[in-house]
């Protein structure tokens, strides 16, 4: 059984927020162990490395998205800020110094992961 | 194209290029309804395209790869599968543009991410259902329609069934009268605008034409069932039928301002007057005789002519044709006339045929005009309710 109170409080992330809207631990951790499968990282940081912009926008979006889904709250902010500035962006360049925190933010709830639900 | 309708339980398509989104969708809500799935716009349309009478409902994301969002909201448009289903969008971003370009293209309403799992059961449950009722109200409107024609076609068929056995005539003649008014006023409004008549009126013509000879209740059955020539003195009593038939319906209690009791005692005054005025029994000429009476009296010699009496024979339809063209049974309407003698083939198969059967299908024609008519319902409503009535009137051997 996984420590949803110890995995959201480690990955800063808002348990009672998901619980409220998800209405069972069982969906929380259903949801939790889904996204641990999600590939929307790897496929940002791909992007970035290529300097593909729009696939950078989009997996940025995706990751925001299913972050907030599931109440990771910091993770889904960072990408948020990755997503901005490449909206109608022709280059990567001005993500690149917002990469850093995202990252940061998604290897904190890779660890917490690890550590509580899987 | 499948007839099921709709699966009692509901069937939603989720359209999400995201599996967690589509996977929580599907979590939620698939304890209630049955979920498909598409990945991208391109999807989604090619489902609608396939299966579009079975979704209740469309859930829509608007970013997505090949083909987003607005881009199914437009095929759905185009198709007219957006007053079938209604579509409810997934809103990440709740920026204005989005909505007020999504309310444009028909959505009804809005699921805005992240998911509530309360929100989204009731916003799915109060579109589908809503939808439904729209739905289930226009397949009552569309049985009672049906039933009402078929019940009041009924009760005019026994009546006057009950009357003519009186009348010594056979049982069919009242319908061959409806069905030959109906024939030759098609065939006249399609002919000339001399006479504007609105389907509404056509109808109650060919409904009151099975009224045409109440009056023969008053006339002792000696004279009406005689075979051979009537006497004058008989003929003059024979010839009161119409006017007798005329005062039992001003004389009736109820309803004397209804347009089917009016249009029945100009039948029933008129149907034996003349375009020369040599009819009875007031002497009425040309177009003094209301159009209604016109018809009536054509239909009525035309089946006297082609039915047996105790007195003749059945003559053929040629025969019957050629006598009343070259005068033999009075004068008409020389518009009627040529109307008579170019519905001649549909007059013959449709005769020929089952009469109570085509009377009831012509009966159904006016009904899905009537719909064709109504300006407040879309074309994919129209053809929902024609098609209910079409099963009905087939389901009830029609």
């Amino acid at each position: 059984m996984a420590d949803l109170e110890g995995f959201y409080a480690a990955a800063r992330g808002d348990y009672e927020g998901v619980l409220a809207r998800f209405r069972s631990p069982e969906r929380v951790e259903k949801f939790v162990r889904f996204f641990s499968m999600d590939q929307s990282y790897q496929t940002l940081v791909a992007a970035m490395e290529a300097g593909d912009a729009e696939t950078a926008f989009r997996a940025s979006h995706t990751l925001k998205g299913t972050s907030r889904d599931i109440g990771l709250t910091v993770l889904g902010e960072t990408a948020d800020e990755v997503c901005e500035s490449l909206r109608g962006a022709t280059t990567v360049d001005s993500a690149v110094p917002l990469m850093g925190p995202c990252t940061e933010a998604y290897e904190r709830v890779t660890e917490a992961l690890n550590t509580y639900v899987l | 194209m499948e007839q099921t309708g709709t699966s009692p339980r509901g069937t939603i398509l989720v359209v999400d290029d995201s599996p967690m989104n589509r996977m929580l969708l599907r979590d939620i809500l698939e304890e209630d309804y049955t979920i498909v799935e598409a990945e991208d716009g391109e999807e989604a349309v090619e489902a609608l395209a396939e299966s579009y009478r079975d979704i209740d409902l469309v859930i829509l994301d608007i970013m997505m790869p090949k083909l987003d969002g607005f881009g199914v909201l437009d095929a759905m448009n185009e198709n007219g599968w957006i007053d079938r289903c209604p579509v409810v969008t997934i809103s990440a971003d709740g920026s204005a543009d989005y909505v007020e370009h999504a309310y444009d293209l028909g959505v009804t309403d809005f699921i805005t991410r992240p998911f509530d799992e309360l929100v989204v059961r009731h916003r799915v449950r109060n579109t589908i259902q809503l939808n439904s009722k729209q739905h289930d109200l226009m397949a009552m409107i569309s049985s009672q329609m049906f039933r009402k024609e078929r019940t009041s076609n009924l009760m005019v068929s026994i009546l006057s069934h009950i009357m003519e056995s009186h009348n010594g005539e056979s049982g069919l003649h009242v319908m061959h009268i409806g069905l030959l008014t109906d024939i030759i006023l098609d065939h006249l409004a399609a002919k000339t605008d001399k006479y504007p008549i609105s389907p509404m009126e056509r109808s109650t013509i060919t409904t009151a034409s099975a009224l045409h000879d109440i009056g023969k209740i008053t006339v002792p059955p000696e004279i009406i069932n005689k075979p051979g020539r009537l006497t004058d003195e008989e003929f003059a009593i024979m010839k009161t039928h119409s006017a007798a038939g005329a005062e039992m319906l001003s004389d009736l209690p109820f309803s004397q301002e209804a347009d089917l009791v009016k249009c029945a005692y100009d039948i029933s005054r008129w149907h034996h007057e003349r375009w020369d005025g040599g009819g009875y029994p007031d002497g009425l000429a040309g177009d003094e005789i209301p159009i209604s009476a016109q018809v009536v009296a054509l239909a009525d010699v035309y089946d006297a002519l082609t039915s047996a009496r105790v007195y003749k024979p059945p003559f053929s339809h040629e025969k019957a044709l050629d006598m009343i063209v070259h005068g033999e049974c009075g004068q008409f309407n020389p518009l009627l006339l040529e109307c008579l003698e170019e519905a001649s083939e549909e007059i013959r198969e449709e005769l020929a045929g089952d009469a109570m059967l085509s009377l009831v299908q012509r009966e159904m024609g006016g009904i899905i005009g009537e719909v064709q008519d109504a300006d407040f319902l879309s074309q994919w409503d129209k053809d929902d309710m024609i098609e209910d009535i079409l099963a009905l009137s087939e389901a009830y051997g029609a």
